[in-house]
């Protein structure tokens, strides 16, 4: 068994539960797609998706924490195992990101589905990009700091005092990092954009975008959108991601089990 | 010396566990550390294992901090706690990951040895995961091996048989430290039997020595910790 293998197990009922919610939200979806109006469906999505946004979010720090947890735990085998911090913290680092692999994709999957059975067209990597670079800019890093979050105090042990300084540390990480995006937009213009996608909306469908009535063309419209979401905030998120993984790792070496 | 602590304190909180501890301890030993509850035994195992590190003080295992040669050491502690639904072919798959240094035959030999079921440990008595924990313990080829307490809760014939798997594993060029309160059923088997009160080694005396002296172990432990 391995070390993979072992926190899929350990953590099969959240992570089972999290996606059989993703997996229920996609097929209630669905039968809404297949048995009704099509377009109602869309405005339930898009309504789905604001009312979804800030739990995709949190997913990544709850799954961590629960994960990071147990790294103390009553199991001091894992703790005296020779195996570096390392492998430890892949191993959950592994299963989460696979987790929120499946569980953004659904989503991404899902509402990409809905959007084209109402007849909006856009580029077929428009989904997949959306889905990487979520992963990359923000699930990454964030399911990072979780774990890093749990295993200061796993291996510090702060009291009340410690701990509120470790969440507004948490908070204070947050607040880096949108510097540290912010910054990257401005000082990282050199990298590599991501292409301006084609996506046009059918008539019927621009009032529940809030958009003018009749055929559009988003391309134009969006060459602003994406110029303003450049591709520096992936690489920010993998950047911090590999040094909050080193953290990590060391934080392992550090635990200690009382 | 296999292993040597110098000087060694671990508090918790204001509450001091172990208090300027010095102990060394040979190769092809087994030694009885022993104590009242309180003492310090688990957590001075703990230190030595490197699950804790100490205030103040130095521990080596081979010359080195315990994290570092990790590898060297097996650890058995007083509350061993496993995932439930793990199966003895689980477990051998599970520590094979974990510990390179760990012998999947020589588990199942010793799960044999120990009477233990092959079931979930979530199927198994108090006494069978106990005997579990301690094969999966004695399987690793360390150099040293900590165990917290394995005769504690355990029957007659289970305390038996966990001596006769020990007494089956020894090799000269390991170390076994056993904390224990059972003395007196033990003491056959120790070479070298460490008291500890308060959080200081209060006598470290060989089996040879004891006998120079007219005094079994459990003779030892009431004149000394009383």
């Amino acid at each position: 068994m391995s070390l993979f293998a072992l926190e899929l197990r350990k953590h099969r009922v959240l992570i089972g539960g999290m996606l059989l919610v993703a997996f229920l939200w996609a097929a209630w979806m669905a039968r809404q797609l297949l048995a009704s109006e099509p377009l109602v469906t869309l405005a339930i999505n898009i309504g789905f998706l604001f009312a979804l946004a800030p739990v995709g979010l949190l997913v990544p720090v709850v799954l961590a924490r629960t994960l990071s947890g147990e790294a103390t735990g009553p199991l001091a085998f894992l703790l005296t195992s020779p195996r570096r911090g390392l492998a430890h913290v892949a191993a959950r680092f592994g299963v989460a990101l696979a987790t929120l692999a499946i569980y953004y994709a659904v989503l991404v999957g899902m509402s990409s589905w809905v959007a084209s059975s109402v007849g909006v067209k856009y580029d077929v990597w428009l989904p997949l990009a959306a889905w990487a670079y979520f992963l990359a800019a923000w699930a990454a890093p964030a399911v990072l700091a979780g774990i890093v979050y749990g295993l200061v105090v796993a291996a510090y042990r702060p009291g009340r005092g410690g701990q509120i300084v470790a969440v507004s540390a948490a908070f204070g990480l947050f607040k880096i990092w949108g510097w540290l995006t912010w910054r990257a937009g401005e000082y990282l213009a050199f990298l590599p954009q991501l292409p301006i996608p084609r996506v046009n909306v059918p008539a019927e469908i621009a009032p529940y975008l809030g958009l003018a009535r009749g055929d559009i063309d988003l391309t134009a419209a969006l060459q602003t959108i994406i110029d303003g979401i450049p591709t520096a905030p992936a690489f920010v998120g993998l950047l911090l991601t590999v040094a909050l993984f080193l953290v990590a790792a060391h934080l392992w070496e550090e635990v200690e089990w009382a | 010396m296999l292993v040597e602590l110098r000087e060694v304190t671990r508090r918790f909180g204001r509450t001091v566990a172990v208090d300027g501890l010095s102990l060394e301890l040979p190769s092809g030993e087994v030694v009885g550390l022993l104590g009242t509850n309180g003492a310090g035994k688990s957590t001075t195992l703990k230190l030595m294992a490197g699950l804790l590190y100490p205030d103040a003080g130095v521990v080596r295992l081979n010359g080195r901090p315990p994290r570092v040669t990790r590898g060297q050491l097996a650890f058995l502690p007083e509350r061993g706690q496993m995932y439930d639904w793990l199966d003895p072919k689980g477990a051998a798959g599970l520590f094979s990951t974990l510990y390179p240094n760990f012998r999947p035959r020589r588990f199942f030999e010793l799960l044999e040895q120990l009477e233990v079921p092959n079931r979930a440990l979530n199927q198994m008595s108090k006494g069978q995961r106990a005997r579990f924990l301690l094969a999966a313990t004695l399987a690793r080829k360390a150099r040293l091996y900590l165990l917290d307490e394995p005769l504690g809760g355990v029957d007659l014939i289970t305390r038996d048989r966990i001596l006769a798997a020990l007494a089956s594993e020894w090799r000269e060029d390991a170390t076994y430290l056993l904390s224990t309160h059972e003395v007196a059923e033990a003491e056959g088997i120790f070479d070298r039997a460490v008291f500890m009160k308060e959080g200081r080694v209060v006598l470290s005396a060989s089996a040879e020595e004891l006998r120079e002296r007219g005094q079994s172990v459990a003779q030892a432990f009431r004149e000394v910790l009383a």
